[in-house]
């Protein structure tokens, strides 16, 4: 009799388990269909990526992609990649990262005041050498040649942002990149004076990008006016125009938080200055001044310097006689730094990532009177940036 | 495939439940034999044809062990040798070729036997173990030949525990192949228990393994003792969650459409000597060399020496099966040293040490089995050794403390404490705490799939081996 009731009683379905199926069944259901059935997303803003969608999964030779394993891999990504709440599962993962108080999501830790530092204590130091003494070679023999040449090398967040590090990260080596760089090469270390105004509490670097923002970028090309032998334009010589508040930058694409603050943007103007125009070779790109504003409506806010990175941009004063022109080997850090150097000089701007001639040749030929080499510490060190620099110098 | 990947959350497991439920309840077995044909040749579209080759093998040798083992014992048992040698040929040929041409030519010093591009079938020591014990069962009269082919092509490619286990015995499933019961309830309590272990390979285990990536990833000279020590507490804590979640998946999984299958670990650093972790960890692999090596072999019911012989056998083989590798030999013969120590040596010393002291002693030993085990994956074991003796270096204390939490939660959850605290409030309190559980189970489902969004593709240790 009493089986007989157990018997009954375990046959009566329970409405929390019922719950919990029907939970899981609709949501491993719905997130399926939800795929399937939303259009695909081809490019994240948020994360700065290109994503897998259905119809690259199928692009090409199925069959031999289905016995090769690289559909399955695609399809693996396709899920991800469009998986309805992407971005909000993105910004969870970051959430459990702060409950879990990991200091860091995806290799960027969450400093003081909304900062967000790249780690970079485990940086390669293997492609250091090379690009140093690139660099080098192509300051020597344009030297030869009676040009003359700044090599400016710019820190990386982590840098000049110690005094936002966690307490407990005490990294040193730090140092160890850039003490290979300078030995290599001599060059303007920009870190102190950058690092000295970040202690100051200037807003010197963006908290949620690795680039400097215009402020930085001034305080750079002070620098390296006084290097050239010329004085510098001081601040009060321009107008502060705050272009956005909403800008979201590269480390942000790397940690998806929604904790994070975004920042600000400004462009700086000299009052009653000149007018300029900005010419990319080899493509229909011109525009006025040096800004691309189109870019202040998107996520990727700091292209609207110079309009992001091109192989070979001139920089000329419109109706302008002629200046003395600078020749600028860089990467994008150089692009915010150009309002500024612009009001000196004509320039030729070469950043080698697009640039596959010689830059050798190219400043012979345009009878260059200065060379500005302005890159960030951190392209140096990265294996995928340049791979090693080559500046199709003459063989001797 | 993987669990914790979203082609099999969003795609390969509810379409896999809509037709095994709406099929009429005969062709169910067949149902989970397709789907689990598909589930292999996943990501081993070209391999799944051997685990095919060793079904139909293993059918037809099951097939004749059955029919003779009562009117010709002799020929049953060339049947099962004939078996035997097919199995482990196959698994010979695919995971151990390459090790054994590779030993023969260093013992010689020239090369004998060239060394061949093979690529490893996942789960092929999991699934070629489990249809060993069908033949054998059958051999020895505990279970029947399996009259369908699906039927036995589902007992070993049940896609839960294809490629990681548990590894389930065929005596102890044969019944439910042939009927099962299918409710609510215990749909609802495998849904429980796959959540459980999918929140802890996600949040867990990939979070403790990424920390270890990052850890062997700094050069010897300038890794910190502390680091060094957490490194290998971080492995330790990966393995256990990324297995024992692999396992509880699949015995969710399984529950799901109506299985039970046997657990695979029972808290295993909760272990008060080596005998006892080995008691707790991977359960069906032990059972399976105990029921099919150790006790054929004798056992320990001989003379002192034979029964070192045979813990020694059984422990060069378990090393072995986990890979072809010195380093896994070396591991399991370091236990089953460690396991004649404690029979022969201490283990009455130990039993009467107080609880601590014991738990100390298994976990440093344990700490000490990981290191041999994952050495392979260390550029330079020795290297890594001699940092855990570094003086501190700059970074040690930020890795400690980013990582305490993390580490409190896995020490907490490699206890049975929370499992038995869950028990008591679910008895205690009723429906507030059966909507807890609800929410809990939402929420263990949401961050999962946060953590597999946002990491790469992560694959479970253990189908590897």
């Amino acid at each position: 009799m009493e089986k007989e009731m157990n018997k009954k009683a375990s046959r009566k379905v329970s409405g929390f388990d019922l719950a919990i199926v029907i939970i899981f069944c609709a949501f491993i259901f719905l997130s399926g269909i939800l795929t399937v059935a939303l259009p695909d997303r081809e490019f994240s803003d948020n994360e700065n990526t290109v994503l897998t969608t259905l119809s690259d999964v199928f692009e090409g030779n199925v069959v031999n992609k289905l016995f090769s394993g690289e559909l399955f891999d695609m399809a693996g990504d396709y899920f991800r990649h469009q998986f309805p709440l992407r971005d909000g599962m993105l910004q969870l993962r970051a959430l459990a990262d702060a409950a879990l108080v990991r200091y860091e999501t995806g290799g960027v830790i969450y400093g003081a005041g909304g900062y967000l530092i790249p780690r970079e204590d485990n940086a390669s130091t293997a492609f250091v050498n090379g690009n140093a003494a690139a660099i080098n070679a192509l300051c020597t023999a344009l030297e030869k040649d009676g040009v003359e040449t700044v090599f400016a090398l710019v820190p990386r967040p982590c840098d000049v942002l110690q005094k936002f590090y966690p307490s407990a990260y005490t990294a040193e080596p730090l140092e160890k990149v850039r003490d290979i760089i300078l030995e290599t090469a001599p060059a303007l270390d920009l870190a102190p004076v950058l690092k000295n105004a970040v202690d100051k509490g200037e807003y010197v670097y963006y908290k949620t990008d690795h680039h400097w923002t215009s402020y930085g970028a001034y305080l750079a090309y002070c620098e390296i006016m006084r290097e050239l032998g010329k004085e510098p334009l001081p601040l009060e010589a321009f107008e502060r125009e705050t272009v956005s508040t909403e800008f979201y930058g590269t480390s942000h694409s790397s940690v998806m938080s929604p904790l994070v603050t975004p920042d600000t943007v400004e462009f700086f103007h000299l009052k009653n200055g000149g007018e300029y125009v900005t010419e990319v070779a080899n493509s229909p790109v011109v525009f006025d001044g040096f800004y691309s504003r189109a870019f202040l409506d998107t996520k990727d806010k700091y292209s609207a310097f110079l309009g992001g990175n091109f192989g070979l941009v001139r920089v000329t004063e419109k109706n302008g006689e002629g200046r003395e022109k600078l020749l600028i080997v860089k990467d994008s850090y150089a692009n915010c730094a150009v309002q500024f150097l612009a009001l000196h000089y004509d320039l030729l701007i070469v950043d080698p990532r697009y640039y596959r001639e010689s830059v050798y040749k190219l400043a012979i030929e345009e009878n260059a009177d200065k060379l500005l080499v302005l890159c960030g510490t951190d392209g140096l060190t990265d294996a995928n940036t340049y791979l090693v620099l080559n500046f199709g110098l003459p063989e001797e | 495939m993987i669990f914790s990947s979203l082609e099999f959350l969003e795609f390969f497991l509810p379409i896999t439940l809509l037709v095994y439920f709406l099929v009429p309840p005969a062709w169910r077995n067949f149902v989970l034999f397709a789907v689990s044909i598909v589930f292999y040749g996943w990501g081993e579209p070209t391999l799944v044809f051997l685990m095919l080759v060793t079904l139909i093998g293993d059918w037809i040798f099951g097939y004749f062990c059955g029919k003779y083992r009562e009117t010709d014992k002799k020929k049953a048992k060339l049947w099962l040798v004939i078996s035997c040698v097919f199995n482990l040929g196959i698994l010979g040929f695919f995971k151990y070729y390459n090790f054994f041409a590779d030993n023969i030519s260093l013992l010689f010093g020239r090369y004998i036997l060239a060394e061949l591009d093979i690529t490893l079938p996942i789960g092929i020591s999991f699934y070629t173990f489990q249809a060993m014990s069908y033949v054998i069962d059958v051999y020895r009269g505990d279970a029947e030949h399996s009259k369908r082919f699906s039927f036995f092509g589902t007992y070993v490619a049940l896609f839960p525990q294809l490629i990681a286990g548990p590894i389930v015995r065929y005596k102890d499933v044969a019944d439910q192949l042939v009927s099962r019961e299918h409710s609510v309830s215990k749909f609802a309590s495998g849904v429980r228990r796959f959540v459980c272990g999918l929140a802890k390979k996600t949040i867990l285990a990939d979070t403790a393994g990424e920390v270890w990536k990052s850890i062997i990833a700094i050069p010897d000279a300038e890794r910190g003792a502390l680091t060094a020590w957490l490194g290998i507490i971080m492995f330790s804590f990966q393995i256990y969650f990324d297995f024992s979640a692999y396992s509880d998946m699949a015995i969710g999984l399984g529950r799901m459409i109506g299985f039970e299958f046997c657990e695979n670990f029972n808290y295993p650093y909760m272990a008060k000597s080596i005998t006892d972790f080995w008691r707790r960890w991977h359960m069906s692999l032990s059972t399976w060399f105990r029921d099919y090596v150790y006790i054929p072999l004798g056992g320990n019911r001989c003379k002192p020496l034979r029964h070192v012989f045979n813990i020694f056998a059984v422990w060069f083989l378990t090393g072995m099966w986990h890979g072809a590798n010195w380093c896994f030999i070396l591991w399991g013969v370091y236990y089953g040293t460690v396991l004649l120590l404690e029979k022969y040596v201490w283990g009455k010393a130990l039993a009467k040490a107080p609880a601590a002291l014991q738990h100390l002693y298994s976990l440093i030993l344990i700490l000490f089995g990981w290191f041999i085990f994952e050495s392979p994956n260390i550029a330079s074991p020795a290297g890594y050794a001699a940092s855990l003796f570094n003086s501190p270096a700059p970074l040690d204390g930020y890795e400690a403390l980013r990582n305490c939490v993390l580490i409190m939660i896995m020490c907490i959850a490699a206890t049975p404490y929370p499992a038995a605290l869950w028990k008591k409030l679910l008895d205690r309190g009723g429906k507030a705490a059966r909507c807890l559980e609800l929410v809990l189970i939402l929420l263990g489902i949401v961050v999962s799939l946060a953590f597999i969004t946002a990491s790469d593709y992560s694959p479970f240790l253990y189908t590897n081996f």
